[in-house]
């Protein structure tokens, strides 16, 4: 098996537009209106509500988190800067935001493990995106 | 002896810098150094900061699953910072 190798990634990420705004809510089900953002940090307690698993909680036990990332059978990617927290999604959960206990906005979720969820830091997703709340 | 002496004297400044607990490596800095190393081995897939079991700052080595080999040459500590190695499985894209 091969492996290939991309680059050092720092987010997984893309910008979606509804082709009807009236689908839209601006709040997040099961959390409510976001309130501005915060940098993620060791300790702090974390929520999402996702496709797959719904509403979950973790805490972040790991930044600067480098790790290697599995797309399908044989393709890695490397990851750099990343949040780690336990486990608090399945596959359908990327894409979730992850929020403080504040509601303040701190990552996208994109990829875990059965005891582990990677988490992107919303700045570097704000910063690739060229967008801000 | 000339020389062995010009290299003493070259050398006092350099060991002076590195005795001195200001210019002593972050545990940012000593992750970077080397999780590039510890990435490349079987089974390590991810490498961050987190803490120990007794609160302290540690470098956190994850692995896929049981690899005993990476397990035993991972130090206990990286310029005394301490190691943990968790198994965490495979991550995946989700």
């Amino acid at each position: 098996m091969t492996k290939a190798q991309a680059e050092d990634n720092l987010v997984n990420a893309a910008i979606a537009t509804p082709l009807n705004s009236a689908d839209i809510k601006d709040e997040i089900f099961n959390i409510g209106p976001i309130q501005g953002t915060v940098s993620g940090e060791l300790g702090m307690s974390i929520k999402k509500s996702g496709r797959t698993t719904g509403f979950t909680t973790g805490e972040i036990q790991q930044v600067d988190v480098s790790a290697n990332v599995q797309y399908g059978a044989g393709q890695v990617a490397v990851f750099t800067d990343q949040l780690l927290a336990g486990a608090m999604s399945q596959g359908g959960d990327s894409g979730s935001a992850v929020l403080d206990e504040g509601n303040r906005l701190t990552g996208l979720l994109f990829a875990g493990s059965e005891t582990t969820t990677i988490i992107n830091r919303i700045e570097n997703v704000f910063s690739a995106l060229g967008i801000s709340l | 002896m000339r020389i062995v002496a010009i290299c003493f004297v070259l050398l006092i400044p350099v060991l002076a810098l590195g005795d001195d607990p200001g210019m002593s490596p972050s545990i940012q800095d000593v992750k970077k150094q080397n999780e590039a190393q510890l990435l490349k081995m079987a089974g390590v897939v991810s490498v961050g900061i987190g803490l120990d079991s007794k609160g302290n700052q540690a470098i956190i080595v994850g692995l896929d699953g049981s690899h005993p080999e990476t397990e035993s040459s991972i130090p206990a500590t990286l310029d005394g910072f301490p190691v943990v190695v968790q198994t965490v499985g495979s991550i995946r894209a989700q």
